[in-house]
């Protein structure tokens, strides 16, 4: 059985879910998919994200696909990633898409499932306007087969200056970053390939991918 | 031969003969270039008076995108 945890349902995760879900209902995988998001959809949302109502995001994803995809068990947790909550949300076994939109949990997430997790694949995306990235970290049997998300090339996660959202304090609004769906689309993409690749074809054999929708160019490598 | 220059995705060929500092200034428009971007010359980091000869991949690290 796959254990899946997506981290946000905003731009990446709203548009990766239906595909990603379509994918194993058909195709009859066993498959628990929990998704993890404290913030809620509102109107302004829809000029990206992918929702049928307002509401907390977890719990409005989470309605919305299990009336699609009966054949799918799906859990709402509607929370944010924090260090205490990753201890009961993340577990050995898991398979975690992450579609946070800040590097602070981003290097959250890498420490946790490098240092706390023996068994764990790790695909992790984020954009900028017109292009994005993904890293993929996996760990077997105890060891890290790659590089964690957070690392030497990455210092702009190894040392975030970003907050996540639980740390923001009343009345302080995280600063509002034009985005593109464009590109959301096109990192959502590159993660869900890398899923493919990982569980169903010969298995990654890179740890990050670049794209750029302006160039249509993508590039994989492995560090 | 030329040399391999490399921002994110994209690639564009460069001249053997030219420091990492100068290709990074020729180049930071189209490969959009940040200027805090570490250089690396086949995976291993250099500064800015590195050299480059025939046959060598320059990647300028971009950053991982921070939205989502």
């Amino acid at each position: 059985m796959k254990k899946i945890k997506v981290i946000g349902a905003g731009g990446i995760g709203s548009i990766l879910l239906p595909t990603l879900c379509r994918f194993l209902d058909t195709s009859g995988e066993d498959a628990v998919i929990s998704i993890i998001d404290g913030d809620s959809y509102e109107l302004k949302n829809r000029t990206r994200q992918l929702f049928s109502e307002l509401g907390n995001k977890a719990e409005v994803s989470v309605k919305k696909l299990s009336s699609e995809f009966k054949n799918l068990e799906f859990h709402a947790k509607p929370e944010y990633l924090t260090d205490k909550s990753a201890l009961y949300l993340l577990e050995d076994g898991d398979i975690i898409m992450s579609c946070v939109d800040n590097h602070k949990t981003r290097k959250l997430l890498s420490d946790f499932c490098a240092e706390e997790l023996d068994e764990v694949v790790l695909i992790s995306g984020g954009n900028a306007f017109t292009d994005g990235n993904i890293q993929i970290f996996i760990k077997q049997n105890g060891l890290n087969l790659c590089l964690p998300i957070a690392n030497e090339y990455h210092q702009e996660i190894m040392h975030p200056a970003d907050k996540s959202p639980n740390e923001l304090g009343c009345g302080e609004l995280i600063a509002t970053v034009p985005q593109l769906i464009f590109a959301n689309n096109a990192v959502a993409t590159l993660m869900l390939n890398a899923f493919y690749t990982q569980f169903y074809a010969d298995g990654c054999k890179y740890n990050e991918v670049y794209t750029d929708i302006i160039t249509n160019n993508s590039r994989s490598l492995t560090r | 031969m030329a040399v391999t220059i490399i921002c994110g995705a994209n690639q564009q060929a460069g001249t053997p003969g030219m420091k990492v500092s100068e290709i990074k200034d020729d180049f930071k428009e189209i490969l959009n270039i940040a200027d805090d971007a570490e250089a690396l010359v086949n995976g291993v980091k250099v500064d800015g008076d590195y050299e480059l000869v025939e046959g060598d991949t320059l990647e300028f690290v971009k950053k991982s995108g921070d939205k989502g």
